[in-house]
């Protein structure tokens, strides 16, 4: 169901420019805020844009920052814990303590630091969000391979003379992703509620890029006088795709894990 | 009262923003402002008229160059220092060391040379330059007479925090950014014969639009200014409150300096300025509080003549045209400064990327935050910028001196015939020698297109039933305020 709705999302945001003929900016400052018709299904903004056209739009813009911070802080997270799990004493050991120092800071403030170090803006912030995730990844990671690293049948391998580039690709890494993927389905909502905070308080994407955060904050003065749609549509559709993400994954926690999949069975 | 725009500073002598004018209710001028009738039943500052204050008289050389003031005897400040032609001098003298010397100097750098006391009721100041205009001058916030004693007690930076006045009010309470308290002065009622209409103003700074647009909907501040238009048209119709509407001094306005491409070209800011839908900003970004003219003069100043300054007509075919005379090479990539959080630069900025990608004009925003924004704008670090910008006084020479004077405004912007003709005009007071030395300026200043002029703000204030009397003025003076 989960993974139905942000299907569902990302078949109707990305194939937007195909039915749906208005530009998300195109302004139109004879029918500025106005309430949701036929002819704007959520409404125009202040600057009369169509709420809808903005509103899928941003869909597309989430749904990328989620699936491209996912995926960037995954390799590169993963990278580094397998290197830790795998490497010696000093490269383990340096390795976690600069993570150690990257997780004393709290992931959205050390994103806010990072964009505002760069300079604001939605790529900035994407890479905010993805250093700030890269210690979960190699953390987890490193764990995993630390657990796997002593297993009967690595040890075998290892003692049957198979080469190290080996053993990692075919015995250590299968077994340590799904604990990566579901991390990255974690990442994947965090990433789409962190973008859309850094957009909230201007950090984020910059006029007149049609972010769902950004434009919660362009409508939320316009809702105490009575134009409610202008932040509420995004606001919802901001719910709906992180929700629909965390129950991803832990869904995907549940398939990954045969112990979670045995306990679900008996209850 | 509920207010959006907290004071940055409350020392008289560091005065920077229109907002920090509030904290001249504290301190007595040598001179006042008059008034005019207003909107319905109100009345509203006029800075034309100039009446005695703590001067009773003045008088001036021929040349303008010496002003001798008279005081009224017998006020007194808090601490019991009189407040006489020593405390006049120093207040002046230490004005001068800070910002508010542009104000003193009526913009001529450096023109008050001296300042001699000959008696304790008695000020003479020479300057430089002749300058009719010295009486208004001192009739401004940053020319507000301190306490000698206390300040010269204290640091410097003392006033930042504290009042040491003998205005009509006294500061009660200042939490910077939350709230400020004014209370009735004796004192200073018993000197002037009667004093202000409210025995207690609380001034509470909310930043919030929302929340102050909730305040004033439900009754919980007699009066609440610096609402969004946006916010105070949702008012429109609301028996609780009533919506006076002034004009102001404040425009908003696009600053092209002439020192960055593509506005080196005359045809490329005429193109700008013709392809703007000014009539849709007004109505969906002012709300219809906005007065449409094209500069330099705004619409609330002596001398503007509105034959001289009609707004420019939106013409994007025409301005089309004037991109590929200029032989600019399009899209032509232009980054507008915005005052971060300011919702009508951004939707100001919004329209203006639509209307200028009509003519080949890409641009981009950049939102800086408010304490970095006048530094950029000043510092001359920006290509393009949306400015809400008003002169401390609304008087032409004085705000013509910082807005187009040579080498003296953030956009560049340069006509030496109108700097000769705004420098006789700034030393007569022959108005209809000046009539037609501001009407040349106009003439020569228009067909350059220096910069846009998007439209006059006009200010929203929402008083609630309880108010009896009602001034406006933009430096917020509440001497005249009453409740029933």
């Amino acid at each position: 169901m989960a993974v139905g709705i942000l299907v569902a999302f990302a078949v109707l945001a990305f194939s937007a420019p195909l039915w749906y003929g208005i530009s998300p900016l195109a302004t139109d400052p004879a029918h500025v805020l106005g309430a949701p018709s036929f002819a704007h299904p959520m409404g125009t903004d202040d600057v009369g844009r169509d709420v809808f056209a903005r509103f899928l739009a941003g869909a597309r813009i989430s749904l990328a920052v989620g699936l491209g911070v996912a995926v960037c802080a995954g390799v590169v997270g993963a990278g580094l814990g397998v290197l830790g799990g795998l490497g010696s004493g000093w490269v383990d050991t340096a390795l976690s303590r600069l993570l150690d120092m990257v997780l004393a800071f709290p992931p959205l403030i050390l994103a806010m630091a990072i964009t505002v170090g760069l300079g604001v803006g939605l790529i900035t912030a994407c890479l905010g969000i993805v250093l700030s995730t890269i210690p979960y990844y190699a953390r987890i990671t490193r764990s995993d391979v630390l657990r796997v690293r002593s297993a009967g049948y690595v040890e075998a391998a290892v003692a049957l003379g198979v080469p190290p580039r080996r053993v990692i690709r075919r015995h250590i890494v299968p077994h340590v992703v799904p604990t990566i993927l579901v991390q990255a389905a974690t990442t994947f909502s965090f990433a789409i509620l962190s973008v859309a905070g850094l957009g909230f308080i201007g950090l984020g994407a910059q006029i007149p890029t049609p972010e769902w955060g950004t434009m919660v904050t362009e409508g939320s003065s316009l809702f105490i006088s009575g134009h409610w749609w202008v932040s509420t549509f995004p606001g919802i559709g901001l719910l709906i795709a992180t929700a629909a993400a965390a129950v991803a994954a832990d869904r995907v926690r549940v398939l990954a894990d045969p112990h979670a999949t045995v306990r679900t069975t008996l209850a | 009262m509920i207010s959006t725009r907290p004071p940055t500073t409350i020392d008289p002598a560091r005065l920077t923003d229109v907002p920090d004018d509030i904290i001249g209710n504290a301190y007595i001028q040598m001179t006042q402002f008059g008034s005019r009738p207003g909107p319905d039943g109100t009345t509203q500052i006029d800075q034309t008229k100039v009446l005695p204050y703590l001067a009773k008289s003045w008088t001036s050389a021929d040349d303008f160059k010496t002003w001798t003031f008279t005081l009224k005897p017998g006020l007194r400040f808090a601490s019991g220092t009189p407040v006489d032609s020593a405390a006049v001098k120093f207040s002046y003298e230490r004005a001068l060391r800070f910002i508010s010397a542009y104000v003193i100097n009526d913009g001529l750098t450096g023109n008050v040379t001296q300042i001699d006391t000959p008696d304790a009721n008695t000020v003479v100041i020479h300057l430089r330059q002749g300058n009719p205009q010295m009486p208004n001058v001192l009739a401004t916030a940053p020319s507000s007479i301190v306490d000698p004693s206390v300040t010269q007690a204290q640091s410097d930076d003392y006033l930042s925090g504290h009042a040491a006045g003998s205005g009509p009010f006294r500061l009660a309470q200042y939490l910077p950014n939350q709230l400020m308290v004014l209370k009735k002065n004796p004192a200073f009622a018993k000197w002037n014969g009667s004093g202000p209409g409210a025995d207690e103003i609380r001034v509470q700074y909310v930043q919030s639009d929302a929340t102050a647009l909730l305040k004033a909907r439900s009754g919980q501040a007699d009066v609440v200014i610096g609402l969004s238009n946006q916010a105070a048209s949702s008012l429109k119709g609301n028996s609780a409150v009533r919506l006076l509407v002034n004009d102001t001094s404040e425009t908003e306005q696009v600053l092209l300096p002439w020192a960055k491409p593509p506005f080196n070209s005359q045809q490329v800011r005429q193109a700008m300025a013709e392809a703007v839908p000014y009539d849709a900003i007004v109505s969906s970004v002012a709300k219809g509080w906005g007065r449409l003219f094209y500069g330099p003069l705004n619409p609330t100043m002596q001398y503007f003549d509105a034959s001289l300054e009609p707004p420019v007509e939106t013409n994007v075919a025409h301005a089309q045209q004037l991109m590929k005379q200029a032989g600019v090479k399009t899209p032509v990539a232009v980054t507008l400064t915005i005052n971060a959080g300011n919702p009508i630069h951004q939707q100001i900025a919004t329209l203006l990327q639509s209307a200028w990608k009509q003519i080949g004009v890409q641009l981009s925003v950049h939102e800086v935050p408010p304490a970095q924004y006048s530094d950029a704008i000043f510092g001359q670090k920006v290509q393009a910028a949306l400015r809400l910008d008003g002169p401390a006084y609304d008087e032409p020479g004085y705000f013509l001196g910082y807005d187009m004077v040579c080498r003296q405004n953030p956009n560049n912007i340069c006509i030496p015939g109108a700097d000769k003709a705004l420098a006789e005009a700034r030393a007569s007071s022959d108005t209809a020698a000046n009539t037609a030395r501001y009407a040349q300026i106009q003439k020569l200043w228009r067909p350059l297109y220096p910069k846009i002029f998007l439209y006059s703000a006009q200010n929203v204030t929402v008083l609630s039933k309880a108010v009896d009397k009602w001034q406006y003025d933009l430096a917020q003076s509440m001497s005249a305020w009453s409740k029933k």
